[in-house]
C-alpha cells in the first residue's frame, strides 16, 4: 500500500513538473566534412539532434544519420535562415522545451551547451558572444565591422543590450520562439532578435569563443557581401513596420 | 470656389483613390504580408492624389516642372511612370512567390521527414 502510495505521488510529480526536453538544430550545407563530430559533441547534451540538410550535394545527410541525428533534408537549398526556421517547426511540432542551435561547420564548441541552457532557464532568448572575449579579434575586419552595425541598430531599434546579434550559437524557450519565426531566409538572425525585443522578450548574452570557419563551404560569398546591407535594411524596415 | 482654389468632381476622385492607396497600405502592414515596395508606393501616391485633389494648383506647377504640357514628353514620363509601377509589382510578386516556395520546401522536407520516421516504425514492427 505504501509503495502505491509512494508511486501515484510521484507520477503526480512527473506530471507536474515533466522533464526538460531540448533538441539541437544543425543546419548543414555541404558540411560532410565536420558534421560527424558536431553531431557527436551535441548528442551528448540535448535529447534529440535535428540536422537541417539544406539540399547539399555532398554526403552531408548521410553521414548525419550514420552518426544518429535525425535528417530533415529540403528539396533545394534556401539559405540558413530558411534551414533554421524547418528546425523550429521541428522543435515545435515535437513538444521539445528548448532549442539549441549549432553550427554544422565545427565553428561552436559543444561543450558550451550546458552553459547556454543554465541561463535560459530565466531567458527566452540566449545569444554565445563572441564580443565578450578575444575570438572576434580573428574575425576580417570587414565582417567585424558589419556585425558592429547591425548588432548597434538591434541595440538602438530594439532598446537591448547585446553584442553579438548575428552569432548562430543560440538556445531558445520554444514557447517564445513560436511568436517571432522570421520570415527571411538570409538574415534570420536580425530579424528574430530585434523581433523578439519588440515583443519584450527576455534576451540574454553569454561569452562563447568561436574560432574562425577554417573548413567547409562558407556562407560569404561575393553575392552576400554585395547585397547583405540591402538585405540588412529591407530586414530592419519589415520588422520596424509590420510587427 | 474654396480657399481660393475651384473644385470639380475630378478633384473629389482625386481624393478617393488617394484615401484608397493610404487604406491599401494600412491594409498591408495590418495583414502583415511585409512588401515594403507596394506599402511605399501607396504611400506615396496616395499622398500625392490627395495633395493634388486638395490643392488643385500643384498638379499645374508640377505638370510645367516635368514638362507634361508637352504631348510627347508627356506619353514618355507617364510610360515610364508606368513601367516602374510594373516593374515594382512584378518584383514584389516574385518576391511573394519566392516566399510562398520556401515554405513549401520547409513543409514538404518535415512531411518527408515524419514518414521516414513512420516508414521506419513500421519496418521495426514488422520484423519483431
Amino acid at each position: 500500500m505504501e509503495l502505491f502510495q509512494r508511486t501515484t505521488i510521484l507520477s503526480s510529480l512527473l506530471a507536474a513538473f515533466p522533464p526538460v526536453r531540448t533538441v539541437a538544430v544543425i543546419p548543414a550545407y555541404n558540411e560532410s566534412s565536420t558534421i560527424g563530430s558536431v553531431i557527436d559533441g551535441t548528442s551528448r547534451y540535448v535529447d534529440e539532434v535535428v540536422v537541417v540538410d539544406d539540399g547539399s550535394s555532398d554526403d552531408t545527410a548521410a553521414i548525419a544519420r550514420e552518426h544518429g541525428a535525425h535528417v530533415v533534408t529540403h528539396v533545394f537549398n534556401t539559405g540558413v535562415g530558411g534551414a533554421v526556421r524547418t528546425g523550429y517547426q521541428y522543435a515545435i511540432r515535437h513538444d521539445y522545451d528548448f532549442v539549441v542551435q549549432v553550427d554544422a561547420d565545427g565553428q561552436h564548441d559543444p561543450e558550451k551547451i550546458p552553459t547556454l541552457l543554465s541561463h535560459a532557464e530565466d531567458a527566452d532568448m540566449v545569444i554565445g558572444s563572441r564580443y565578450l572575449n578575444e575570438s572576434i579579434d580573428d574575425y576580417p575586419f570587414i565582417r567585424r565591422l558589419g556585425i558592429t552595425f547591425f548588432t548597434t541598430v538591434v541595440r538602438k531599434l530594439g532598446g537591448i543590450d547585446i553584442t553579438d546579434v548575428t552569432s548562430g550559437f543560440r538556445v531558445y524557450r520554444v514557447s517564445a520562439l513560436q511568436d517571432i519565426l522570421h520570415r527571411s531566409d538570409n538574415h534570420w538572425a536580425v530579424e528574430q532578435t530585434l523581433d523578439a525585443a519588440q515583443r519584450g522578450q527576455r534576451i540574454e548574452e553569454v561569452s562563447i569563443e568561436m574560432p574562425i570557419r577554417d573548413e567547409g563551404e562558407s556562407q560569404f560569398s561575393l553575392d552576400t557581401l554585395v547585397l547583405y546591407p540591402l538585405r540588412m535594411t529591407d530586414t530592419v524596415f519589415r520588422v520596424l513596420l509590420f510587427r | 470656389m474654396v480657399f481660393g482654389f475651384d473644385y470639380s468632381l475630378v478633384n473629389l476622385l482625386s481624393l478617393v483613390v488617394g484615401l484608397a492607396f493610404l487604406a491599401n497600405g494600412y491594409i498591408i502592414v495590418r495583414s502583415e504580408r511585409e512588401s515594403l515596395e507596394l506599402f511605399v508606393m501607396s504611400l506615396l501616391l496616395g499622398a500625392g492624389l490627395i495633395v493634388v485633389a486638395v490643392v488643385p494648383n500643384v498638379f499645374e506647377v508640377v505638370a510645367r516642372l516635368l514638362g507634361l504640357e508637352w504631348k510627347a514628353r508627356a506619353i514618355l514620363v507617364i510610360s515610364n511612370l508606368t513601367l516602374f509601377v510594373a516593374v515594382t509589382y512584378l518584383l514584389n510578386r516574385i518576391g511573394h512567390m519566392y516566399d510562398r516556395l520556401s515554405r513549401l520546401n520547409e513543409e514538404l522536407s518535415l512531411l518527408r521527414s515524419e514518414l521516414e520516421e513512420h516508414q521506419l516504425q513500421t519496418e521495426d514492427k514488422q520484423d519483431e
